[in-house]
């Protein structure tokens, strides 16, 4: 009981210090060595017909994927279901000896044309209740969104936020004559082409749930696209003579993006109606890849100011510019985690390039992932996973890999090339 | 095809018979190999014939066969360093080629498209992309050429030459590519 107690407190304490905005404070050295993993112990779901077992087996998998994917859990697949009783004895002695903190298990049946009804709960062996109950309605072949969402709402229960399973992930790919963006949930699953203009569409970014922004040359220059999906319209965002890099969202609904004028590349505010508001960044070299602190106070950037790439991060009410990267001599593509102090960014080197994350104060630099080539990191809404691009041996991935576990997936790959990548929190539920 | 043939008649025959430039009809561009000379026209739908052929060696060149002859002679790739945009001494005679072929035919316009290779990271290399565009618009415009004449836009990795993953690849992919527009 005792050793349990500890677990649990390790696991949380790493989980808040990256999913959190202020919990800088928290001296805690990132580490994998004291984590260990959560033991759950999957019971396959009851099922009256065929077809019915099926589709459990298949739903059973999918949560066994997204738990696997965050390296915190020990996954005990157990291959004949458990009586789903909800006598908290029947339970303990179905689940006897596994050592499992958590046991999930339930029924699954079809509910008219095409539907399923999953009944599931999950047991806490260590507190002794069931700690998840829920009903699920769905089409069958919807079973994917059931398991994430699943997964998202056992990640409230056992860390206190919502986790990240329902997210999407943008990204572009193609050959060296088109690409064109595509979404697919943040597993790699249910992958759809969205633009079908066959021309150079790269860096798609979200705007919001519904929206997000990419770069496309359709008319033989770079501009700016606002995408709506519910819809499929897409319009003209921002239009300019020179160079010009998809917009993110800042607030009050300014974007800010890089745009050429003359031989300067610098970062501006703009508004919707092609107009620009502010100058952010003042500087005759690259500044480039603008992200903000979760509050907006900041901005991390790229710039070639001191000679190489190297990321600075901009005090937006004093206006000082502060150099954050030393080591190495080509650190780009920053991203601000959504809930926390941390930036990941990318250190390129001669012949490979490492994932990092760096505090905003410089402190606790970390890299997680080397590899031939790396780009376009992002993280989940949550802040405890991020994605990013790769490439090796001539084929292209988009992995996902978890910060605080290290633990690293591929989702997708190609034998074309992957331009540019985002993740959206579909759906924020604390 | 045939019209582009017909646009590079016209705009021999403006060359050199110094005729007015009537309506104009823009074309679509033609499709090239990364790494060759693209020629794009907008052509004269003014009807008319070439006079001085010109001839190389034994062999008759039609005027049009001629001007792309050159042209795939003089718009070759120049290349930079990585996370460089400076030009190189020995990319300096291309550029005063381009400059002599753009003095010779006034009436055509160019585009500087800049790239890079793979390795670093896509927003960063537009920028560089770009700048390396801009190195080559920057020597050409001190050369005497209208800014006007001279478009640039940036690829960033988006258009590797090679497909390799290796330094000699690389090497090709960091590349000002131009490409010929008439006028």
């Amino acid at each position: 009981m005792k050793n349990c107690i500890i677990r649990i407190f390790i696991f949380v304490i790493l989980f808040f210090s990256f999913t959190s905005i202020g919990r800088g404070e928290m001296r805690i050295r990132i580490t994998t060595a004291t984590l260990k993993p959560t033991v759950v112990l999957m019971f396959p779901f009851l099922a009256v017909t065929s077809e019915s077992q099926l589709t459990g087996s298949r739903l059973k998998d999918a949560i066994v994927d997204d738990l696997a994917t965050t390296g915190y859990f020990k996954i005990i697949d157990e291959s004949t279901p458990c009586g789903f009783s909800t006598d908290i004895a029947d339970i303990v002695a179905d689940s006897a000896g596994s050592g499992a903190d958590y046991v999930v298990f339930g029924t699954i049946l079809e509910k008219g044309y095409n539907n399923i009804l999953l009944n599931i709960k999950i047991f806490d062996r260590n507190k002794g209740e069931i700690v998840l109950s829920r009903i699920y309605t769905s089409k069958k072949e919807h079973y994917r969104w059931v398991a994430h969402r699943i997964c998202d709402e056992f990640f409230q229960v056992i860390t206190g936020k919502y986790g990240p399973f329902e997210d999407r992930l943008l990204l572009s790919k193609g050959n060296n004559k088109y690409k064109e963006i595509y979404i697919s949930d943040y597993d790699g699953h249910g992958v759809k082409k969205l633009t079908k203009w066959k021309t150079i569409n790269i860096l798609p970014k979200w705007i919001d749930n519904s929206s997000f922004f990419f770069t496309s040359y359709k008319t033989g220059k770079p501009a700016s696209y606002r995408y709506d999906l519910p819809t499929g319209k897409v319009k003209l965002f921002f239009n300019h003579k020179g160079l010009s890099i998809t917009p993110i969202p800042f607030k009050d609904n300014l974007y800010a993006i890089s745009l050429s004028f003359n031989d300067n590349i610098d970062i501006y505010l703009i508004k919707k109606n092609n107009k620009i508001t502010k100058r952010l960044t003042f500087d005759k070299n690259i500044d480039v890849s603008p992200t903000f602190s979760p509050d907006r106070t900041k901005m991390a950037f790229v710039s070639k100011r001191h000679g190489s790439p190297q990321i600075f991060i901009k005090d937006l009410s004093t206006g000082r510019v502060k150099r954050l990267t030393y080591d190495g001599s080509y650190n780009t593509s920053p991203s601000w985690s959504p809930t926390s102090n941390y930036i990941t960014y990318v250190s390129v080197h001669k012949s490979t390039s490492k994932l990092c994350i760096i505090k905003s104060d410089g402190s606790q630099m970390k890299e997680l992932v080397e590899a031939e080539s790396i780009d376009c990191p992002s993280w989940s809404g949550d802040g405890r996973f991020i994605a990013y691009l790769s490439q090796a041996r001539g084929k292209s991935y988009v992995c996902v890999v978890c910060v605080t576990t290290g633990h690293k997936r591929v989702v997708l790959q190609t034998d074309e090339l992957y331009n540019g990548l985002s993740w959206l929190s579909a759906i924020k539920k604390q | 095809m045939r019209r582009m043939r017909i646009g590079i008649v016209c705009v021999l025959c403006m060359l050199l018979v110094g005729c007015a430039v009537g309506k104009k009809q823009v074309e679509a561009p033609l499709t090239v190999a990364p790494g060759e000379t693209a020629i794009q026209g907008e052509s004269s739908v003014v009807q008319g014939e070439a006079t001085g052929t010109p001839f190389v060696g034994e062999e008759v060149l039609t005027p049009e066969k001629a001007f792309v002859k050159e042209a795939k002679e003089v718009f070759i790739n120049i290349h930079f360093g990585f996370d460089k945009y400076n030009i190189k001494p020995n990319d300096i005679p291309t550029l005063n080629k381009i400059v002599e072929f753009m003095k010779k035919y006034p009436n055509t316009k160019i585009e500087v498209e800049g790239n890079c290779d793979e390795r670093g990271t896509e927003e960063y290399n537009l920028a560089l992309g770009q700048r390396r565009a801009n190195a080559a618009l920057r020597y050409i415009v001190a050369r005497g050429i209208s800014s006007s004449r001279v478009e640039t836009v940036s690829y960033g990795e988006s258009r590797p030459v090679d497909p390799r993953h290796c330094e000699e690849a690389w090497a090709k992919d960091r590349n000002d590519h131009f490409v010929v527009i008439f006028k």
